[in-house]
């Protein structure tokens, strides 16, 4: 902690260091069960950050999942294919999902906006079908299985704990990134984006660049932990990542709060998916039906979602730290105007 | 040349899309939002109509207009109690808000009505012969319907008084509100009749596919396509997007399977790139 505040000038909050603590030590009482809850919704709050990132630039992207998708089916795909070992193939994996992001951001970020989402919308699917129809690669519907890794003395299929420790780090260094991401120069200029493209665009941001980096690095850490999620699963098929899967790590995000780039996606994932996986094997239909009211309610009561219940409890001082909340408005007023 | 029967699914597909595109352009060109739940309304729309239509047994035509005006219902209450509030507050809420209506809606009719696929019998029975092409009479209806539905929905905006209403508020809504085009009703309008175009679409294709609660994704995202390669907020784009879509779904799927969704994307990304304002679009918003 000392070394990390010497070099990068990090402040690591009490609590933080305590949650961190606690995440720690979570897998020395946890059950198996509770590890199998907890492993998918530590990989959706890293896709969920991605997101997150995205809409801070004032771009709502429809698609995320597919990059989970195209991160998992890579990393399988080297995995299978060429052998790579377990770790580095999701480093593979993740970073052909940034290439794939890069490309298609070049083309649509020109004009972001509407055109960003319904087009991200259509890549989704886009990947879905190829997924489903290049048999020869991807075996079609039927999937792939996702070879577990050699790591001496653990059996990978009785017991998740290393999967949940490398989880862990994955969230860990994302949350790193995009935090500093945040604090730098790069995330004033996100913010100053998201406030108004117009005047950034007069102050001579040029929006294109901005809005590419960050989808495309947001593009890759979903890459990531797609990879992660599908070596979890041990098995990867078109049905995983799709449109749905696109649409809950945007209501995990809106709940948890898109006021606060790291804290808010994760918090809405650990809260949101445990419970939607619960009420998968309640009812069929369930989990739409609830997390459709959750996010309505939580747009109209809670805009700054759950990460703003802290201030409503206790409003934080005037001045003094930097603005760190931009409410849903800001974020993407001028999306339109665009 | 694929034979006459795949070119007369192209145009059901294309006019259903077209009907589903129109809607969408009218809501975003007055409302300023894309309506998200638009497939889920199409899917509403054929659910309704299965209720009617197979479960009580009415005529066809009689339920059609039933689940029609049904949705356009429901879209009144989206538009009251949902999207008007949160309109104002930008891009982002409206939209997050009709994701989550795209997922309550779809769980409630997965709850309620089941995941599986379900039949709607044929409504007319029987095949008309031109020649050595055979048209199915059923498939001929519901391409008269459709046109009828394009053509009423071309006198509804260009010669009717609310139609001019829309045109201008589409325009530039704050004149159209100062020379007395109330907004908020028109929003009540423009969405009723959104929804409404949805849930047509959704029950003229039913009886010719099936019914089950995700049928809503795939025409939705299509038709979102069109628009886009239309030209946001136009409606001539909408006629042409949509129906180069549907042709392209019918003809590219009758080569290459559903490899026609790359053909799709393929299509947009290049209007994006040379011609981002679409076939049709014009810079501004129009309809």
């Amino acid at each position: 902690v000392k070394i990390l505040e010497d070099h990068y000038k990090l402040k690591i909050p009490l609590p933080m260091l305590i949650v961190l603590v606690f995440a720690f030590c979570v897998p020395l009482f946890a059950s198996q069960q509770a590890l199998t809850l907890l492993i998918p919704a530590l990989s959706w709050s890293v896709a969920c950050m991605g997101w997150t990132l995205i809409v801070r630039t004032g771009q709502i992207s429809m698609g995320q999942a597919a990059f989970m998708a195209i991160g998992a089916y890579a990393t399988t795909l080297f995995a299978i294919n060429l052998g790579v070992p377990f770790g580095l193939d999701i480093l593979l994996g993740g970073l052909i999902s940034g290439v794939v992001a890069l490309l298609v951001g070049i083309v649509v970020l020109r004009l972001g906006g509407m055109y960003f989402s319904v087009v991200t919308l259509a890549f989704g699917e886009l990947v879905r079908v190829i997924a489903l129809n290049a048999k020869d690669i991807t075996n079609g519907v039927y999937g792939l299985i996702v070879p577990q890794p050699q790591i001496s003395a653990i059996n990978t299929v009785v017991t998740k704990v290393p999967y949940y420790y490398m989880a862990i780090a994955l969230v860990i260094a994302a949350a790193l990134v995009f935090w500093r991401f945040d604090a730098s120069r790069l995330g004033r200029v996100f913010r100053s984006i998201s406030s108004s493209s117009l005047i950034s665009q007069h102050s001579g941001v040029y929006l294109m660049k901005y809005r590419v980096i960050a989808f495309t690095f947001a593009s890759m850490l979903t890459g990531f932990a797609g990879g992660l999620y599908c070596h979890y699963l041990g098995f990867i098929g078109p049905t995983v990542f799709q449109l749905w899967q696109s649409i809950m790590i945007l209501i995990m995000s809106t709940v948890g709060g898109i006021g606060s780039a790291v804290a808010g996606p994760i918090l809405g994932a650990m809260v949101l998916s445990p419970i939607g996986d619960y009420l998968t094997t309640v009812l069929a239909g369930a989990k739409p039906f609830i997390f459709g009211i959750i996010v309505v309610v939580v747009i109209f009561f809670l805009p700054g979602g759950l990460v703003s219940l802290r201030e409503r409890i206790r409003p934080r001082g005037q001045g003094g730290g930097r603005p760190r909340n931009i409410d849903l408005e800001n974020a993407a007023r001028n999306l339109l105007n665009k | 040349m694929p034979p006459p029967a795949v070119w007369l699914e192209g145009f059901i597909v294309g006019s259903t899309l077209v009907i589903m595109a129109s809607g969408l352009v009218l809501v975003l060109s007055i409302m300023g939002i894309l309506n998200w739940a638009h497939g889920q309304l199409y899917m509403l729309g054929a659910v309704f109509l299965y209720y009617l239509f197979v479960q009580l047994g009415v005529n066809y035509i009689v339920a059609l207009l039933g689940a029609t005006a049904a949705v356009a219902a429901i879209g009144v209450a989206i538009e009251k109690w949902l999207l008007r509030p949160l309109v104002p507050k930008g891009f982002l809420p409206p939209s997050v808000a009709a994701l989550g209506l795209l997922f309550a809606i779809e769980g409630a009719v997965v709850i309620s009505f089941g995941v599986e696929f379900r039949d709607v019998p044929t409504v007319l029975e029987g095949v008309i012969r031109v020649g050595t092409v055979s048209i199915s009479r059923e498939r001929l209806l519901v391409v008269c319907i459709a046109i009828g539905v394009m053509l009423a929905l071309h006198y509804f905006i260009h010669r009717t008084k609310i139609g001019l209403a829309i045109r201008a508020a589409a325009q530039e809504a704050t004149v159209a509100s100062l020379y007395g085009v109330p907004s908020g009703r028109l929003f009540t309008i423009v969405m009723a009749t959104g929804a409404g175009l949805a849930a047509i679409a959704g029950g003229l294709i039913a009886p010719v596919y099936f019914v089950d609660p995700y049928m809503g994704q795939r025409p939705f995202i299509q038709a979102i396509m069109a628009i886009v390669l239309g030209g946001l907020g136009s409606l001539r784009g909408a006629l042409a997007g949509g129906m180069i879509i549907g042709f392209i779904v019918t003809v590219g799927g009758y080569y290459i399977g559903t490899w026609y969704e790359v053909i799709i994307f393929a299509a947009v990304m290049a209007i994006i790139l040379l011609r981002p304002q679409g076939l049709f679009g014009e810079k501004e918003a129009r309809v």
